[in-house]
């Protein structure tokens, strides 16, 4: 029985209830990171979210690229690891792809094995969680224009001040381009239409980005009031590219009151120099008149 | 006869010549009337003579007149006085009245105050003094006609009370005085109901019948709450609107703000005349009514544009915000609602985690004048449908949201945020480690298998890789990897299952898609291991490695 006893191999915790720690998941989000014509020479950045819902614990997931043609392309923005702290169930891990100048046109489709770091412990078998992602990227020599507009928006302003749209554009084409045309449609909170504003100095966004944006509109004249506005955005081929239904607040421009007036006065170095040029002068003056007066005296 | 030669030598200055005469006239008429006296008093008998001297009415030293003139075109208001002023001096020194009466007759009374003629009494003052400035004062009534005539009298205080003559003064403030009249304020209509920033139009019927010089126009003035003078409403921030002055039925026009409540508001009109006088009927009053508008919604943004990445096993929150305008007022925004869904399947599709959902609240925010803004989150499950890549089932779909806003007048609006895609959400779960138990060296597994189930945690169908290493006692005694076999259903050690290498082989697990939260799909990894001979008993532990990856889309 001895004999027996000391063959017996234990390949679990001698406590094989805490083998049972609940499901233990992973995730990544998306699950192909698609770029589509990329040229030759270009490189992308593209954010990979990674979640998991145990929390209890700190825990590091590790990325690694294949052995794939393009897999030398990829490399990691800050890391390959990421640390997700304690109570935090989503992080980010950006990756930039770089496509070297003698690339071929087609397609790839490198992957990446992201699995969370687990310790050998006094388990039997751990078993640990990954996931692969597969990297979709086209290689084009062609020239494509794609953008598209994510989202506007006006913030509030004073009265008086410029309008100013903030647009999140994003450039999915592989060459830089911009709107060729912003127009705004301002109608009042009735919806009557008040005047047009249009634009068409917009910042260009580069190749394969996102960016944010922002169209200024001067002279409008709006008063206090609350506004609509119908939103389009043109392309350099002119059509349409986003529509949105927008509204705003114009609001009541800050009085400066006389008070503040003066103390603003106070505090410009133009009001004091004056006063000491005349302090100098008045010195000056009271100086040679007592100088006649004790020459008078002495006469 | 006395006969005395003036020579020029003893008198020579004209003065001294008339002195003298004087005594000589004095002397001789004392001399006769002494005579005439002495014959008087011889030829008649005594008796006793009396005299009584009458008293003088006053004079008026300041002719009486208006204070101030009331004139055609500065009439006394009905319900306003007339002032009389006029100062008289009195010889006896007596008080004086000043009476003033519509006509020229007067009637002094002893020690008392005189009195016109029956109903003709405009004003008596009290009594005064001689010298001293009497006045009173008249009531304009509304009976009276547009220029009053008027006739001023001094009269003494006395035991003898006379009066003057009459006077009318002269000039401005002499007689007559002139009456100015309320106008009529027959009615007043506003216009049919207006939507907010519109005009609303009141339309009065009124006019004034005093035609003294020129014919009296009027105006009117709207408040929005009683009170006002014929300048405008006493509180200038309740002025609606306010006419010009025409000579009838004035109206004007009120700029509703951009901004107001439907429903019926009061207003309070007021009609006055040229001369400020108010028509006894200010003020009326009444409602005007403002429509309900339909609510607008605008700014509309699904997870700021971007696309959606879920969080594996779990909800996430997607954040959808947009702003609700009603030009009646955003407090006028009843109800509202969102929904978020996948835009193939509808709006109005029931509930479903994997594509549809409706909002529980909003947080609002900036609720200012016609707008409010809701920041409002979505619970979404970890597997509602992706729609980003080829490779899943709705790749030409997307997800958008809806919000719609209902007003307290049951008008609502609706409208949709740019759609945006749901990414793919690959997640794998693992349910357990492998607990082998305990194995005797030379012996293995057999027919039963430790199980080890993976479920789809995400939002896609998925398959996985499987490796390992060896397993260690951690004194350097390990069992190689190549000792345990694993397979997707169950075997018997000395005949099934694959051999765990170190590194990934595919393993067909084609785990469905999970639809259900709380049931999610899922497969199980069947293990098996063998114990080689010639290794030390002891407590031998290993890491396996199941990775997942999106299946194909037929399989989910």
């Amino acid at each position: 029985m001895k004999k027996i006893f000391t063959l017996l191999i234990t390949v679990a915790l001698l406590g094989s209830v805490s083998l049972a720690v609940g499901t233990n998941s992973i995730g990544v989000s998306p699950s192909t990171v698609s770029v589509e014509n990329i040229k030759p020479g270009l490189s992308v950045n593209r954010e990979i979210v990674i979640s998991r819902n145990n929390t209890e614990q700190m825990e590091v997931f590790v990325a690694t690229t294949d052995n794939s043609e393009a897999s030398s392309w990829l490399s990691f923005v800050s890391s390959n690891e990421v640390v997700m702290a304690k109570d935090q169930n989503r992080a980010s891990l950006f990756v930039k792809i770089t496509v070297p100048l003698d690339a071929s046109f087609m397609r790839y489709t490198p992957t990446l094995r992201i699995v969370q770091k687990k310790d050998l412990s006094s388990t039997g078998v751990s078993i640990q969680a990954g996931v692969i992602i597969t990297m979709d990227i086209l290689v084009t020599d062609r020239d494509v224009v794609k953008l598209e507009v994510l989202s506007a928006k006006i913030d509030d302003f004073e009265e008086g001040q410029d309008l100013k749209l903030l647009l999140t554009m994003k450039n999915d084409g592989n060459v830089a381009t911009a709107p060729s045309r912003v127009m705004l449609v301002v109608k009042n909170a009735a919806g009557k239409e008040i005047s047009t504003l249009e634009s068409k100095e917009v910042d260009t966004v580069e190749p394969l980005s996102t960016k944010e944006v922002t169209v200024v509109f001067s002279g409008h004249n709006l008063l206090k009031g609350d506004y609509l506005a119908d939103l389009e955005v043109y392309d350099t081929n002119g059509d349409d590219i986003f529509s949105y239904n927008m509204s705003f607040r114009v609001t009541e421009a800050l009085i400066i009151t006389p008070d503040q007036l003066i103390t603003k006065f106070y505090k410009q170095a133009l009001f004091y120099w004056p006063l000491i040029v005349i302090g100098v002068v008045l010195i000056i003056v009271s100086i040679i008149k007592l100088s006649k007066r004790s020459d008078k005296t002495t006469v | 006869m006395l006969n005395y030669n003036i020579a020029e030598r003893h008198l020579p200055k004209q003065h001294h010549r008339l002195m003298f005469l004087s005594i000589v006239v004095t002397l001789s008429w004392i001399s006769s009337f002494n005579t005439v006296k002495t014959i008087y008093s011889l030829t008649s008998v005594d008796t006793t003579t009396t005299v009584t001297v009458s008293n003088s009415g006053p004079v008026f030293s300041v002719d009486p007149g208006e204070d101030s003139a009331s004139t055609g075109s500065a009439p006394t208001n009905v319900d306003s006085n007339v002032t009389f002023k006029a100062n008289a001096t009195d010889v006896n020194g007596d008080q004086f009245y000043l009476a003033i009466c519509r006509t020229n007759s007067i009637t002094a009374n002893n020690n008392a105050a005189p009195t016109c003629a029956t109903n003709q009494t405009l004003c008596v003052s009290s009594a005064v003094n001689s010298a001293a400035q009497a006045s009173c004062n008249y009531r304009a009534l509304t009976g009276d006609t547009e220029t009053v005539a008027w006739y001023g009298f001094a009269c003494d205080h006395s035991s003898g009370s006379a009066c003057t003559s009459a006077s009318q003064g002269s000039s401005d403030s002499g007689s007559p005085f002139n009456v100015n009249h309320n106008p009529t304020f027959t009615s007043i209509a506003p216009g049919s109901a207006v939507d907010p920033g519109q005009d609303m139009d009141f339309d009065a019927v009124a006019q004034d019948d005093d035609v003294d010089t020129v014919q009296d126009t009027v105006h009117l003035i709207v408040c929005s709450s009683a009170g006002a003078s014929t300048s405008g409403c006493t509180n200038p921030a309740n002025q609606l609107c306010a006419s010009s002055n025409v000579t009838s039925d004035p109206s004007c026009s009120y700029s509703t703000p951009g901004v107001f409540a439907a429903g019926n508001h009061n207003y309070y009109p007021y009609i006055f005349d040229q001369h400020g006088l108010g028509a006894t009927t200010n003020p009326r009053n009444g409602t005007y009514s403002i429509n309900n508008k339909t609510p607008s919604l605008s700014n509309l943004t699904l997870n700021s544009g971007n696309p959606i990445n879920l969080t594996v096993s779990t909800t996430t929150s997607v954040v959808f915000t947009f702003t609700a305008s009603d030009v009646n007022g955003y407090g006028t925004i009843s109800s509202y609602f969102g929904k978020l869904y996948r835009t193939a399947v509808g709006v109005g599709a029931a509930d479903n985690a994997n594509e549809h959902y409706t909002l529980a609240s909003c947080n609002i925010s900036n609720q200012s004048g016609a707008t409010a803004d809701y920041s409002c989150s979505f619970n979404v499950q970890y597997h509602a449908d992706p729609t980003d890549v080829a490779n899943t089932q709705y790749y030409s779909d997307t997800w958008t949201a809806t919000a719609s806003v209902t007003d307290s007048g049951s008008l609502n609006a609706s409208s949709s945020a740019t759609p945006v895609e749901l990414n793919s959400l690959l997640g794998i779960g693992i349910d357990s480690d492998i607990d082998f138990g305990n194995l005797a060296q030379g012996t293995d597994t057999g027919a039963v298998n430790e199980l080890t189930q993976v479920s789809a945690q995400g939002n896609t169908g998925l398959n996985s890789y499987v490796q390992g290493i060896d397993m260690s006692d951690g004194l350097g005694h390990t069992i190689a990897k190549a000792y345990q076999k694993y397979s997707d259903a169950a075997f018997t050690y000395s005949s099934g299952g694959t051999v765990l290498t170190g590194s990934d082989v595919f393993l067909d697990l084609r785990v469905v898609k999970t639809t259900t939260t709380a049931t999610p799909a899922y497969k199980s990894v069947y293990w098996g291991i063998a114990i080689p001979t010639g290794i030390p008993a002891g407590n031998y532990t290993g890491l396996n490695t199941l990775t997942g990856e999106v299946s194909s889309e037929s399989y989910w």
